[in-house]
């Protein structure tokens, strides 16, 4: 009986003592959010707006996202979050780093950002179009609708290795708009 | 949005020309603080203002121009009338003086042509043979 007891204590201990990490991770994830997170990202909590890269505030977004990082080392929004700060800290090489580690594991908004980089040839990126159309489609294909929208301006313009296509292009545009005014 | 404006704006991609729709659409880009999307619905606005301003103005013009050429087709009817009655009787004396003239002098022509009109269609020419010598 008193094995039981304490068996059923230590599960009550652990439980609680994981409910605390998880609203600590919770709480620093929301911190780095709030810092960094991007309007460009559908992934993002439905109650964070979001903040233009402009209006980063570098110091304190690397710092919450880096204790966000810390609880929750493989969370590909914080990883993005994470670049988008020290982009706006103007540590290419960094938010490259960063922005790879996302997009490696599929993150939409992390591959939209990463294909900026190439087609400006930022953060020791190779400045490549065709790569930087290759990551966008990747995004596109998840629905990101500022990929859909980037991928439209490709195919207008036929960059990127793309043919110069203005139907495909307004078929992107149109899906990019509904995605959106759905989020809106 | 922006993009889609503007292909709506330019009637691209299979798309109908529309600026209403372009109008909505940089409205909703701007209403979400985007830039491009201020300063597009400013420009369409300003060329849609100008575009029914001129409209306004050349509505007045244009009922005008259209009483007048209405009026011209009036007038220039009852002259083609007068002209045609004329012609008829200037045919039946050119006819009579050519078949005059041919038994004089067989190189004369020995056709007439009168220029007639009837009512505001295009001119007809109605080639009036003159009559075989007598």
């Amino acid at each position: 009986m008193r094995r039981i007891t304490f068996s059923l204590a230590a599960s009550a201990a652990f439980a609680a003592a994981s409910a605390a990490a998880d609203d600590r991770s919770a709480t620093l994830a929301r911190a780095c959010d709030l810092a960094a997170a991007s309007m460009d990202d559908t992934a993002r909590p439905a109650d964070i707006a979001g903040v233009a890269l402009s209006k980063i505030d570098a110091n304190t977004a690397i710092a919450a996202c880096d204790a966000a990082i810390a609880a929750e080392p493989k969370n590909p929004r914080l990883l993005f979050q994470m670049a988008r700060a020290s982009f706006a800290a103007k540590d290419y090489d960094k938010a490259r780093e960063f922005y790879e580690r996302a997009a490696s594991r599929g993150y939409a908004a992390a591959q939209l950002y990463l294909a900026d980089l190439h087609e400006r040839g930022l953060g020791g990126a190779p400045k490549d179009d065709i790569e930087a159309a290759r990551l966008t489609k990747l995004a596109a294909d998840q629905g990101n609708p500022a990929a859909q929208n980037h991928l439209g301006t490709l195919y207008a313009l036929g960059r990127g290795g793309l043919p110069r296509d203005d139907r495909e292009a307004a078929r992107l545009f149109k899906l990019a708009a509904d995605g959106v005014t759905l989020r809106l | 949005m922006n993009n889609l404006g503007m292909f709506y704006a330019l009637g691209r991609g299979g798309l109908a020309r529309n600026e209403e729709e372009a109008e909505r659409l940089f409205r909703l880009a701007a209403a979400k603080g985007n830039l491009t999307g201020r300063s597009r619905l400013a420009a369409l606005r300003d060329k849609l203002a100008t575009q029914r301003g001129a409209a306004a103005a050349a509505e007045p013009a244009a009922v005008a121009e259209a009483r007048k050429r209405e009026e011209a087709r009036k007038t220039a009817l009852l002259d083609k009338r007068a002209e045609f009655r004329q012609a008829m009787e200037n045919g039946k004396t050119e006819r009579n003086g050519a078949a005059a003239a041919s038994r004089i002098d067989p190189t004369v022509s020995q056709s007439v042509t009168v220029r007639a009109h009837r009512h505001a269609e295009p001119a007809v020419e109605i080639l009036l043979e003159a009559p075989p010598p007598e």
